[in-house]
């Protein structure tokens, strides 16, 4: 599907320009409410509920990955009754953060009690406060000892240890046993999804690559929504000039396949980049995916301008900020939240397929880059290098194309008409 | 009519412009920049010997100077109008004689030293005919399915349908390809299909038909291309099948439930002719449109088919030629698919004025 | 309701657009017919002339009643078998009882080839095909490396570097005086090197550089340009009387003069070519079979340079301009044993297609055709050489082992292993010092104990299935140039921390080597993106370096960017392969300190003055005994220094289909596919 660009609309999306939303009701209290039933119709609809279980699933995966898949066991005791925590000494700060801030979140979202502003504003005062001292307090051992367990159980020193249930990780070429490339996958063995080109574990590498694929998704559609919501508001609030102007940058945009431009943007990266390569390319791809939401909220807003509640705005003389973002913005991003569902499963599609050319990451799990080993040079098929990546790219893009629709349904009063008849 | 049509195109000049300033800058800025595909391929840098050669190449093709130069230079050789100039290759001064229509010349590839109009030659009619087999196939299944399982609204295969229309729009194209290719042209499995390429190597000699010839039967040129072809249009066109389906679904149900088709029940018109005479035109033309947003894309697909399959079309072009920083491919490149993705919208628009007569542009 | 688009009207115009795409198709086919008819049309004429031209020179032949046969066969008589003439192979193998004429042997190239025209074809595939098309003067024998005659019947070399030497002393002297007496006359000179700096953006060296540089500039060019100084070397070559070109065009010594014009016309677009044979001051034709060729410099490949370079035919050359020849990528014809069918129209994606050259003045070889098919992907490459569409099939190491394995492919092709002995080998090359100061790789203690981290060995077996082996410096194992006694530093990590240590890196508390300042060992591999080779063989060197306590992050770049880090020299550290290159390679472009300012291939700025003066020693002289003791000497210094880790040299693993025979391990490789042929029952493929 990475070659349906975002010019095409989705499935079941008849029109180029979207329908009209939900008329702008009385503010504050019908907000809550609209939202409220958003999230209420779409969990009605099973697609949805399957789709956001699935990202469950790889949000356990992202979050908990060092401790599902690693070469460190978590406790070691050994023959002389030492204790050891080996996991712990190569945990980044990274890896402690987010499993902090998913209970956070977790528990935020079911404390009900407190209002939904304020559960948010807590939860990125606390983000920041966790963020801040995991960057400080966490130096993990740099020298990477993989073999370092397996050599003490050989030598008979341990006398009990609990390793995470993968006991691989994902760079652990396993040096020590050999060469083992291309093992097949064998259930109950050691390599459940087998090993790849250089002799690491296939499970371990997939468990590890659901935390670039969510978070490209995440931050690169992030990124797009933003610039497309700032220049699509522009255009479709001043209109004239402006908007003529930006749909040129739009057609500009928009004519050229996105692959295309995103392919020649990664390609020509200054090498100096390299280090901060995963970020860089999920700018990238949000640089190169906002047009679609510019031109929705361009149309919303043109809509907008002309009613009532923003002239009233304008009248009484509030700034340009608080008429855009406070009193437009909340009534023309509706269309947006269904468009961004979407984006994201295009953004990780994206980086799928740039991994998979070549040009991804550099020695970091990803499910494009071992898709794209699948098949060897001599010709022969390693079905399991493009079998279970492959899924998981599947399964991902449908769940957040799963979640799009339902939430499509949820909003928009037009295709509830047509799923009633 | 007229009048639109030639605002349309004028107004596809600054976006053109745009396009083409946006890549060749970003081609520019990187390291490596304009002149990285002038060294030799031979991998063994003799940098003496490589920067002899840069050094003549910078003088002939003015690559030292800004980029912003470098840029205009570009757009006066693409432009049908401009001067005659003459380049002297010892000092890299240029002479500029003779105002007047030109020939819009798209340069010469540095790193494959040759015309990219003949480059295209090649690789275009490729891509071109992907698309254009894969187009008609998509729209014709997509328009039959979608009136089929409308009319069996909320049977088992409209059911069916979608969801796995979901799912086939959301089935990534790399692991298509890849499992295509490793099950079914694969020796270890089914070796049913060429693994690459567009035509066997013998296909050379072939009689262009299917026959029988001495040395007994020979599948002939054409059965042989379209042998190669298969695994590829079936991985660029499903995903495109997938929306279009749904579309034509959605659209006929809405049709359908409107008031003039209850009209024509009322006056008592079969069903038979209220689908297909009253229906069935009004349906397609959600189909028209999206078909704008449908050629550029199928274009972009194509990068990764060709890449997957090996097909020597236009996305491998580019692929290739951005590896190598072959300013003057890529800036073709994107002129070409830009032009193209541009007119592709413009004649969608006026089909939609065709199709609907209520639509207008004057 | 009536003119609207009905059904009906969409099934007719689908219809229709099948009839035109139908149409369109068949016309396309019945143009390949033509192009083929075209083809042989042309080729019928070919045949037609040559065959005439043979019969005209059978009759002259017979009037002067001379019998047809080689030229010189029978000057070493049975008495020997070292070949004394470079075409002695061909008649060795005609002479076989099997020999027998025929057959077309199919190769195939990785890539498309671009352009084939000479001198200005830029790749290896170019060069591929020249090697079949044009002849040189002598050519080096692949087994015994003795230089054969083959256009020339002789030559004789004027060493003059005594008088040269003392020219050059003298005149320097001279020189500097001069400048001393009126250092005015720099100025010119400076001006012209701050000019360039400046248009080339680069900072400009402070006064006393810039008069250095002046200096010596100043002088070379002084040096250059004085009519009086005498020539290091003359080789004067005395050609045979009996060559001609491929279209029956006698080979004289005023095509080999024009091939040097041409080659040294500015214009043409082989400035990489031009530099290189920069040191071939003059070639004159000193009549119509004698060609003399003088030099600036005294060294030891001066003979080669222009005993092995092909010579063009001058009434076809002459035709075009250079713009022709610079742009047309098919333009090529000479005297050697195949031909191109049509010498002129030959481009990018037409077969590329050799014809045996039936004018051929020499004993013509079995083989009538030489096809290389272009195959881009790997897969489609295999499958067509195990359906035998390819008759030769270079191997990667895990094809070999699988293919080697299979009864069919074993029945029906033949094996071959080997390393050329100008074999290529890959590095890794430590920068010494970016941005003008000293990396951590400035001591070679702590490059010695990189070189004991990386495990050649295991690389050599695990990734490359023991078809390569570790290699201890810069000259193959086998050539005389390389030092027999000095073995290759094999994986030891004890002794690597122990070097470490005594430069200061030792372990810190989290296993990651520190010095004093508290610096981490942490360092950047650049090398080419792209290859699976490269980037396993990166992977076990970051793996086995992490466990020493050294943390290497890898870096691949496409090939124009890494160009441009390793001539602005801003890397780490870089991996990189040099190809075989000359027998007899030269090394001064890698570790000459001279070749370290202006990007010149030096690129990690290792210096070392007594090496530099053994390759400047070693280069001027033209004893090979006497060179051979002043290349080992500098083996051993490049050993003791490890300005390179000098990885693995790779064997070449060739599949070549039975029926071809004389197949021969030599020491270049495998024997030349002149002398290959098909005994006649097993021959395959009809031209």
């Amino acid at each position: 599907m990475s070659e349906i660009d975002a010019l095409i609309p989705h499935p079941g999306m008849p029109a180029p320009e979207p329908t009209a939303l939900v008329q702008p009701p009385p503010r504050d209290q019908a907000r809550q409410t609209l939202l409220g039933m958003v999230i209420q119709r779409t969990f009605a609809n099973t697609g949805a509920v399957i789709g956001i279980a699935w990202l469950g699933v790889l949000a356990v995966g992202a979050v908990g990955a060092p401790f599902l898949a690693s070469s460190y066991p978590l406790v070691v005791k050994t023959t002389d009754g030492q204790w050891f925590f080996p996991l712990f000494r190569y945990l980044t700060a990274v890896d402690v953060m987010l499993p902090i801030l998913m209970i956070l979140a977790i528990a935020l979202v079911s404390l009900r009690r407190f209002s939904a502003r304020k559960r948010v504003v807590t939860f990125f005062l606390a983000g920041i406060v966790v963020a801040t001292t995991c960057l400080l307090l966490i130096h993990p051992q740099r020298r990477e000892v993989f073999s370092e367990h397996r050599e003490l159980q050989a030598a008979g020193k341990v006398q009990w240890s609990i390793s995470p249930p993968v006991p691989y990780s994902p760079r652990d070429r396993q040096r020590d046993l050999g060469y083992p490339t291309y093992l097949p996958p064998a259930l109950g063995g050691p390599h459940w999804m087998g090993t790849e080109s250089s002799g690491s574990d296939v499970f371990s590498r997939m468990i590890h690559a659901c935390r670039i694929a969510l978070s490209i998704g995440f931050i690169a559609t992030g990124i797009a929504v933003v610039i497309g919501v700032i220049v699509g508001g522009l255009m479709g609030y001043f209109s004239g000039v402006i908007d003529l102007l930006g749909m040129r940058l739009v057609e500009i945009f928009s004519a050229i396949p996105t692959l295309f431009l995103l392919l020649t943007l990664v390609a020509v990266m200054p090498p100096e980049w390299n280090p901060y390569r995963l970020y860089a390319i999920m700018v990238l791809i949000g640089l190169t995916g906002w047009v679609g939401y510019a031109r929705f909220v361009r149309a919303e807003f043109l809509k907008l301008r002309k009613q009532d509640f923003v002239q009233a705005a304008i009248a009484c003389g509030l700034p340009l900020r608080s008429v855009l973002f406070r009193h437009m913005l909340p009534n023309g991003v509706a269309p947006v939240l269904v468009e961004a569902s979407f984006g994201v499963a295009s953004a990780i599609m994206f980086e799928s397929v740039l991994s998979f050319l070549g040009v991804g990451l550099v020695d970091e799990p990803s499910w494009g880059q071992m898709l794209g080993e699948a098949i060897g040079a001599a010709g022969s098929f390693k079905w399991w290098m493009a079998v279970f990546p492959g899924l998981a790219i599947f399964f991902t893009v449908m769940a957040y194309n799963l979640i799009g629709e339902a939430l499509r349904d949820a909003i928009d009063p037009h295709s509830q008409r047509s799923t009633m008849l | 009519m007229l009048s639109y049509i030639v605002r349309r195109l004028v107004l596809m000049i600054p976006t053109l412009l745009g396009m083409t300033f946006l890549v060749f800058m970003v081609m520019a800025m990187s390291p490596g920049g304009i002149g990285g595909s002038l060294l030799n391929e031979l991998g063994q840098l003799d940098s003496q010997q490589a920067r002899a050669q840069k050094d003549y190449y910078e003088r002939r093709y003015g690559i030292r100077d800004n980029p912003l130069v470098q840029y205009g230079r570009w757009l006066h050789q693409v432009s049908p109008i401009g001067f005659e100039i003459d380049v002297n290759l010892d000092t890299g001064e240029r002479r500029w004689n003779n105002f007047g229509f030109k020939w819009p010349d798209l340069g010469r590839s540095l790193a494959m030293k040759r015309q990219v109009t003949e480059i295209f030659a090649e690789a275009l009619p490729v891509t071109v005919l992907l698309n254009v087999l894969t187009t008609p196939i998509i729209y014709a299944l997509a328009i039959l399915l979608g009136i089929y399982a409308a009319r069996h609204r909320g049977r088992l295969f409209d059911v069916l349908s979608s969801v796995s229309l979901l799912a086939l729009w959301s089935l990534p194209t790399i692991m298509v390809g890849t499992l295509l290719i490793g099950f079914l042209a694969n020796r270890d499995y089914l070796p049913w299909f060429p693994p690459a390429g567009l035509s066997s190597l013998e296909a050379h000699n072939m009689a262009f038909l299917p026959g029988w010839s001495v040395d007994g039967w020979e599948r002939g040129w054409l059965l042989d291309r379209l042998w190669h072809l298969t695994l590829p249009v079936v991985c660029l066109l499903y995903g495109s099948f997938a929306v279009l389906m749904k579309l034509m679904r959605t659209s006929v149900l809405e049709n359908l439930s409107s008031d003039f088709i209850r009209t024509a029940r009322a006056k008592g018109v079969t069903e038979h002719r209220v689908l297909w005479g009253h229906a069935f035109r009004n349906s397609l033309l959600p189909l028209i449109t999206v078909m704008a947003g449908i050629l550029p894309s199928l274009l972009g697909g194509s990068l990764i088919i060709e890449y997957i399959f090996s097909i020597p079309g236009m996305g491998q072009l580019m692929v290739e030629a951005i590896r190598a920083r072959d300013r003057e491919v890529v800036l073709a490149n994107t002129l070409v698919i830009g032009l193209l993705g541009l007119l592709s919208i413009l004649i969608a628009d006026l089909l939609y004025a065709v199709a609907d007569p209520r639509v207008s542009y004057e | 309701m009536e003119n609207r688009f009905g059904f009906k009207d969409f099934v007719n115009v689908v219809l229709l657009l099948a009839i035109l795409a139908t149409m369109w198709i068949a016309i396309k086919q019945f143009d390949r017919q033509w192009d083929d008819i075209k083809s042989i049309k042309s080729e019928v004429r070919a045949l037609a002339t040559a065959q005439n031209q043979l019969k005209n020179r059978i009759e002259d032949l017979q009037k002067s009643g001379v019998t047809a046969g080689p030229a010189t066969a029978g000057a070493g008589g049975a008495a020997s078998d070292a070949p004394t003439h470079a075409l002695d192979d061909i008649r060795q193998a005609r002479s076989a009882p099997d020999f027998a004429e025929g057959d077309v042997l199919v190769d195939a190239f990785g890539t498309n080839v671009k352009s084939v025209t000479a001198l200005t074809y830029k790749d290896l595939y170019g060069r591929t095909i020249q090697n079949y098309v044009l002849e040189s003067l002598a050519t080096q024998h692949d087994d015994t490396l003795e230089w054969l005659p083959l256009i020339a019947e002789s030559w004789d070399i004027n060493d003059n570097s005594k008088a040269w030497d003392e020219y050059m002393t003298a005149r320097r002297a001279e020189l500097t005086a001069q400048i001393e007496r009126d250092p005015t006359v720099l100025d010119s000179t400076r001006l012209m090197i701050r000019r360039e700096q400046e248009k080339a953006g680069k900072p400009i060296p402070d006064a006393l550089a810039l008069t250095e540089q002046a200096r010596e500039a100043w002088i070379d060019k002084q040096i250059r340009e004085d009519p009086q100084r005498p020539p290091a070397m003359t080789i004067v070559f005395r050609l045979r009387r009996d060559v001609n070109f491929s279209d029956g065009q006698p080979l004289t010594a005023r095509d080999v003069e024009f091939t040097w014009t041409l080659l040294n016309n500015p214009l043409l677009d082989a400035p990489e070519t031009r530099n290189f044979y920069d040191n071939v001051e003059s070639y004159k034709a000193l009549d119509d079979f004698t060609m003399e060729f003088k030099f600036r410099e005294p060294h030891y490949l001066a003979l080669s340079m222009v005993a092995a370079f092909g010579i063009l035919p001058k009434h076809f050359y002459s035709k075009f301009s250079i713009d022709d020849i610079n742009d047309r990528p098919g333009l090529l014809m000479g005297s050697g044993a195949y031909r191109l069918e049509d010498p002129v129209n030959w481009g990018p994606g037409k077969l590329v297609k050799l014809v045996r050259n039936e004018n051929y003045w020499g004993p013509k070889p079995g083989i009538v055709a030489l096809i290389w098919l272009e195959i881009k992907e790997d897969v489609p490459r295999f499958t067509a050489f195990k359906n035998g569409q390819i008759d030769l099939f270079s191997a990667t190491p895990e094809q070999y082992i699988e293919l080697r394995s299979d009864p069919d492919i074993a029945a029906k092709y033949q094996a071959w292993e080997y390393k050329a002995v100008p074999s290529g080998y890959n590095f890794v090359a430590w920068n010494l010092e970016r941005n003008g100061k000293p990396t951590h790789f400035a001591d070679k203690r702590v490059r010695q104990a990189m070189t004991y981290l990386i495990d050649r060995q295991r690389i050599a077996e695990q990734i490359f299935r023991g078809f390569a082996q570790p290699t201890s410096g810069p000259f193959d194992e086998e050539s005389p140039q390389s030092d027999a006694t000095l073995k290759p530093r094999l994986y030891d990590k004890a002794k690597a921390l122990a070097l470490l240590a005594e430069v200061g890196w030792t372990p810190g508390s989290d296993g990651v080597l520190r010095n004093k300042a508290g610096q981490s060992f942490a360092f950047t591999l650049t090398y080419p993106s792209g290859s699976q080779d490269y980037e396993q063989t990166m992977l076990m060197i970051k793996d086995s370096l992490n466990d020493a306590g050294i943390l290497m992050t890898q870096d691949p770049q496409d090939w124009s960017i890494f160009i441009e880090r390793v001539d602005g020299r801003a890397f780490d550290a870089c991996a990189l392969g040099w190809g075989g290159g000359a027998i007899e390679g030269d090394i001064r472009q890698m570790f000459h300190s001279s070749q370290i300012a202006g990007g010149a291939n030096n690129f990690t700025s290792y210096r070392n003055p007594q090496l530099d003066k053994l390759i400047d020693q070693a280069r001027r002289t033209i004893n090979e005994d006497q060179r051979m003791k002043h290349w080992q000497a500098c083996h051993r210094i490049l050993y003791e220094d490890q300005p390179y880790t000098f990885m693995l040299r790779r064997k070449s693993l060739v599949f070549i289909d039975k029926r071809v025979h004389n197949v021969r391990k030599v020491l270049t490789g495998l024997s030349g596919r002149t002398t290959w042929y098909v005994p006649g029952e097993l021959q395959k493929r009809r031209p």
